[in-house]
């Protein structure tokens, strides 16, 4: 048995040096005594050849007669000796063949069971799996992961792509023999181990197109996988994918408890974590050439991220690409559960991003091509919230109120409530909020009849140091004509709330 | 050279002994050395074994030194055990070619 160094050093030997290192190991392993001195010529030998393959040097000329160099070394070593339990066997034997000799008929037509295979090796490069042959075999069957791929007359075969699951799969080979011969009933499989080029990649190493949203990376290695990693230094929204000449096959995400979890290209990529990537070429390699791997990072807008399925603001920094088109139309449409959160804009590409004043203080107040953000072609969002903040939409999910009293269930959750004046001209009209459990208030701001949302201080009620929470006791909004006023409360179980609208005198 | 591989046993062994007398050399510079002497045959398939055998006899001094590119490296270099494993072979060397010589030029009458 070899110990770990040395196999370590026998993986790392590939065609004849392996096959020369195979051969060698099974010698002295069989024939000769002293396993630790052994293990320690091994170790020897295996460095030799890694250093001459490493060294691009041909086999032939390291080890011209590789029979002649393992016959000289096993005479280094004691032979080995017949053992106790080989004597007994021998034993056996003899006294079987007694009992022949007495007239126990052994039939000449009972099954024979073929050995099974060992030593299965497999090529990384060529993608060849081979084993020793086995005597009386005819055929052999090839099992990948438990499944018959393919049958084969020879001690070879070529295992094709796609058959690995996570860079390892499990190969199995079952000689099958004609006549008495039949296949082994135990048959020893090998977990194969791919050994695939690896890259990590920050934002830096992505070139920025011109469109902001856009990113790329590429790297040539003569290899059909390579494993990335993608190590974001800021969170974001958004997509990997790769181009017409390779594939992305798998994607995980590595959080610091270092458990992995399987992804989609598309994902809330955050910065504590590290996304392991798998890419494949389409082609298979077929000359020494390396191949060309490439990788486009796709970065959402913000209104193109809350307008996904489950949006939220991650504590810390978020990063999105800059849309000027956007219009005050398209903002008003959206907004979120509370205003602890700073947006700052820049021009620079993400990988130099240097953090610029925090410009805006909440979100229905930001706005795109003003003095502050001319020319913007990124947006970074930090939230000092304790959790993700879940996005709110204006238009669904919010409750109006009206002229009569009303008593509204409040699901758990959040819930926009809206209540625009009523049109009376001249007059300013007031709100009136209670409900039979406290409700945290999230943000609470109002549109005037363009849309846009005018300074919000001045209009709320809730006094600077006063906790935002609306409870039984009554709390009162002001409402001017052709204003609507925009409350997001969370409700930690259901509740009811009263609601009503008055004109103020 | 290509010698007949009888003929070399023996004598290469020898040879190596010779290089390791010096400096601490490592199996590829010892390789190298001996194909530079002329042993253009000589290849770590014939070093190694022999190697093993003469560390086995306690002929070396063996130093392991970290390599950049692998594993660690195995250096040797003449004991004093070895030193007198050549000596011993560099007589029966001198006589062996003594021998070979008189016999080329058909002297053994002067030696007998």
């Amino acid at each position: 048995m070899l110990d770990k160094r040395n196999q370590k050093l026998y993986k790392s030997l590939r065609g004849e040096y392996r096959r020369y290192a195979r051969q060698l190991k099974a010698t002295l392993l069989d024939c000769c005594k002293g396993k630790d001195e052994i293990n320690e010529t091994l170790g020897d030998v295996f460095s030799m050849l890694a250093e001459a393959q490493g060294a691009g040097r041909d086999f032939a000329d390291v080890i011209p007669d590789p029979a002649a160099s393992i016959r000289e070394t096993a005479l280094c070593f004691p032979a080995r000796t017949m053992r106790r339990n080989t004597a007994f066997v021998l034993l056996l034997a003899g006294l079987a063949v007694l009992l022949c000799a007495c007239g126990i008929t052994i039939h000449l037509t009972s099954p024979i069971e073929l050995d099974a295979v060992h030593d299965i090796d497999y090529n990384t490069e060529q993608r060849i799996a081979s084993w020793e042959p086995v005597p009386h075999a005819t055929e052999y069957q090839v099992y990948v992961n438990r499944k018959l791929y393919t049958t084969t007359t020879l001690n070879w075969t070529e295992i094709g792509r796609g058959m690995e699951t996570d860079d390892t799969f499990y190969l199995q080979i079952v000689p099958v023999g004609s006549g008495r011969y039949q296949s082994p009933t135990k048959n020893a499989g090998a977990i194969i181990e791919l050994d695939y080029p690896s890259v990590t990649l920050y934002f830096r190493d992505f070139d920025p197109w011109q469109d902001p949203h856009w990113c790329s990376w590429q790297g040539y290695y003569t290899a059909e996988q390579i494993h990335v990693t993608i190590v974001p230094t800021t969170t974001f929204y958004g997509r990997i994918q790769t181009d017409g000449d390779c594939v992305l096959l798998r994607a995980h995400e590595i959080p610091p408890s270092g458990e992995r979890t399987p992804v989609e290209g598309e994902h809330l990529f955050r910065a504590e974590c590290s996304y392991e990537l798998t890419v494949a070429t389409r082609e298979e390699i077929d000359d020494g050439n390396a191949n060309l791997f490439s990788l486009e990072l796709y970065l959402y807008d913000f209104l193109e991220y809350a307008k996904t399925e489950h949006p939220v603001l991650p504590r810390g920094m978020m990063l999105f690409a800059a849309d000027l088109s956007c219009d005050a139309e398209n903002q008003r449409i959206y907004t979120v559960e509370n205003a602890q959160f700073q947006v700052s804009s820049s021009p620079l590409y993400l990988g130099g991003w240097q953090e610029s004043a925090w410009t805006y203080r909440v979100f229905p107040g930001v706005k795109y091509g003003d003095a502050a953000s001319y020319n913007a072609r990124y947006l970074l969002m930090r939230s000092t919230a304790e959790t993700d903040t879940q996005f709110q939409m204006e238009e669904t999910s919010a409750i109006s109120a009206s002229d009569e009293p009303q008593t509204v269930s409040l699901a758990k959750g959040w819930t926009l409530l809206r209540a625009e004046h009523s049109g009376a001209l001249g007059q300013d009209e007031q709100i009136t909020i209670s409900a039979d459990r406290t409700l945290r208030v999230g943000t609470i701001y109002y549109r005037d009849e363009h849309g846009t949302v005018p300074e919000l201080t001045d209009q709320i009620s809730f006094s600077a140091d006063e906790a935002p929470l609306i409870d039984a006791s009554a709390k009162s909004f002001s409402l001017r004509e052709n204003q609507t006023l925009y409350i997001i409360v969370y409700a930690h179980e259901e509740s009811e709330l009263q609601l009503q609208r008055a004109t103020q005198f | 050279m290509g010698t007949d591989a009888q003929l070399n046993k023996g004598v290469l062994e020898g040879c190596v002994l010779k290089l390791l007398e010096g400096d601490f050399l490592f199996s590829a510079e010892i390789v190298e050395r001996m194909r530079r002497c002329g042993f253009s045959d000589f290849s770590e398939g014939t070093l190694y074994p022999m190697l093993l055998r003469l560390e086995k006899d306690g002929c070396f001094i063996v130093a392991r030194k970290p390599s950049p590119n692998g594993p660690p490296k195995k250096y040797y270099k003449l004991s004093e055990a070895g030193r007198q494993k050549l000596d011993t072979f560099f007589v029966q060397w001198q006589e062996l070619s003594q021998s070979i010589a008189n016999v080329f030029s058909r002297k053994e009458d002067d030696h007998a």
